[in-house]
């Protein structure tokens, strides 16, 4: 019974795991929060937009990495606004990323958002952001090609 | 047993619903914060400027300043005979509402023509992602009407057709440019390679009757930043855009038509080798001065060679001057506007600080040898358009369009 109840719970965490996150609000200070939830972890966080066609080879990207490789921390932030959330999720969802911890730039504010995570990024997307577990950083502009990832992981 | 069994169902059954709850109270915050915002957000308000997106400005001869602006799948015309103190009531260009492209790279364009005549272009929004039509109109009675909006890409397939540029020369001839999808299309069919759009050309000889079947000026353009178009001495336009050269090296180009309907050979203008496959979503600026020289400002953000950059050729794009850096790199330098006015070359861009945007200036009374120190003309805390530089016969203005405040105009002639 014990054991039944131990799989159920194990199931249970498996399908939370597994279940579509909501795409989350990014204002000032949510940077410094997502910092946190990776304390003493490697993770990547990707920056994205609708309306840029280079990011969608990076979500697709993304998405089969993430089926082969499930523990992977990977944060994406759509650049776009709170007013695109339905085309964001149905995005997402296309390329198998509606699961993994998603967050959309809050309206008017794009610039001060990413001077609080880059004064040297200028909006170019893809932007991708590769953390070891240090938090060192190493940015990317463009669609992340395998030896940046390789690198990234070996560290 | 059963008791714990429901204990973990409700336990996962809150854990699930906690989610939901955060995002749902994110909404109603971001949507109240917006209401307080501004008057903009309201449903029913009614189009303004102030609420407007990315408005393109100019002067005609007599000192009148014109706007084009979109606001609820409009384009409106509307004008200021006091400097931008006050404005006309706007008139609806498309009378069909239809989605239009408003935004710092793909704005409406508009440009004042002879005899009362007023011309304006705009990228159309096509429900399939990144596809759009290029639109056309024109008032022949100096703006109280406009007649209905044309396609001017001949390729009507829903793909992309954006990034519209516009200029018309002395003798009426309309010139549209943009960035199109149409080879990529084609070579995906045909299940082959293809980086990038490609820049085409109308011609309208007639006013704006008709134009021209479209021309490619080039294959494997960079995808979104703006196009810009200006008028040469001669009558000939020049064109101005982000290419990729060789692999996904994205510098930009520059192409001067060796008659009224032909474009001529395309010239490198930069050499900065930003390689990278991204959306740099910033296009260059020209303008071309009264003795032929012609003036470039771009941003490029490759790890050698970053920021804004300013530079002249007076062959016609055959040879430049040294670019000259300028701008705070770690300010967020962004966005270059120039514009000529005899031996005075005018620059214009917007910077960060972490609080607030700054639209700066600087000037050369000598034609791009030397220059000014940088001027702050203005600041705002919230969101802002790219700076847009204009001139009437007298002065130059910097216009710079920051949601829900006036479109106000910034003379530069004092510094």
């Amino acid at each position: 019974m014990t054991r039944r109840l131990l799989l159920l719970i194990l199931l249970s965490i498996g399908f939370q795991a597994m279940a579509e996150q909501p795409v989350k609000i990014l204002r000032m200070g949510s940077y410094a929060q997502i910092l946190e939830q990776h304390h003493k972890q490697s993770f990547m966080l990707v920056f994205w937009s609708l309306d840029c066609p280079p990011c969608y080879k990076e979500l697709a990207m993304l998405g089969d990495l993430l089926t082969q490789q499930p523990k992977l921390a990977l944060v994406v932030i759509s650049t776009d606004s709170p007013d695109n959330m339905d085309e964001i999720k149905t995005r997402l969802k296309e390329f198998k990323l509606n699961h993994v911890n998603a967050w959309v730039f809050d309206n008017g504010i794009a610039q001060q958002l990413r001077y609080e995570i880059d004064p040297n990024w200028y909006g170019e997307l893809p932007r991708s952001y590769l953390f070891n577990a240090r938090h060192q950083r190493r940015a990317v502009t463009g669609v992340l090609n395998p030896v940046a990832l390789k690198q990234w992981k070996a560290q | 047993m059963y008791k714990v069994l429901l204990l973990v169902q409700i336990f996962f059954i809150w854990f699930g619903l906690t989610g939901t709850v955060e995002a749902a109270k994110q909404e109603h915050q971001h949507h109240h914060a917006a209401t307080v915002h501004s008057e903009c957000d309201k449903q029913d308000a009614l189009p303004s400027l102030r609420c407007a997106n990315a408005p393109s400005a100019v002067f005609d001869d007599n000192g009148r300043l014109w706007v084009a602006w979109e606001f609820g799948n409009h384009v409106y015309v509307n004008y200021s005979d006091d400097k931008g103190k006050s404005y006309s009531l706007p008139v609806a260009v498309n009378t069909v509402p239809e989605q239009i492209y408003a935004m710092g790279e793909n704005r409406p364009k508009i440009v004042i023509g002879n005899r009362g005549r007023i011309y304006v272009s705009w990228t159309q929004k096509l429900e399939q992602r990144f596809s759009g039509h290029i639109r056309f109109s024109y008032s022949a009675d100096n703006g109280k009407h406009f007649f209905d909006p044309v396609t001017v890409n001949d390729h009507k397939v829903v793909t992309s057709h954006r990034f519209d540029a516009m200029a018309v020369n002395e003798r009426g001839d309309i010139y549209i440019a943009w960035l199109d999808k149409r080879d990529l299309l084609k070579a995906k069919k045909e299940g082959k390679a293809y980086n990038g759009a490609a820049l085409y050309y109308a011609v309208s000889t007639d006013g704006g009757k008709s134009f021209s079947k479209n021309k490619k000026v080039i294959d494997y353009s960079c995808q979104c930043c703006r196009v810009v178009m200006a008028i040469d001495n001669d009558q000939l336009p020049v064109i101005v855009w982000r290419h990729i050269f060789g692999d996904n090296i994205r510098d930009h180009a520059l192409v001067k038509f060796d008659n009224q309907t032909q474009a001529g050979k395309v010239q490198r203008v930069s050499y900065d080798n930003w390689q990278v496959d991204a959306c740099p979503h910033h296009g260059p600026d020209i303008s071309i001065s009264k003795n032929g020289s012609y003036h470039l400002a771009w941003f490029n953000n490759a790890p050698q060679r970053h920021g804004l950059f300013y530079a002249r050729t007076d062959d016609q794009g055959k040879s430049f001057s040294e670019p000259l850096s300028f701008g705070n790199y770690n300010a967020q330098a962004a966005h270059p506007q120039v514009l000529s006015k005899g031996d005075n070359i005018f620059l214009a861009w917007k910077e960060f600080d972490g609080k607030q945007s700054i639209l700066f200036m600087m000037r050369s009374s000598d034609a791009g040898k030397s220059w000014s120190t940088p001027h702050i003309i203005a600041k705002t805390a919230g969101g802002s358009d790219h700076p847009l530089l204009i001139a009437d016969n007298k002065n130059v203005y910097s216009v710079w369009h920051r949601l829900g405040q006036d479109y106000q105009l910034f003379p530069l002639e004092g510094y």
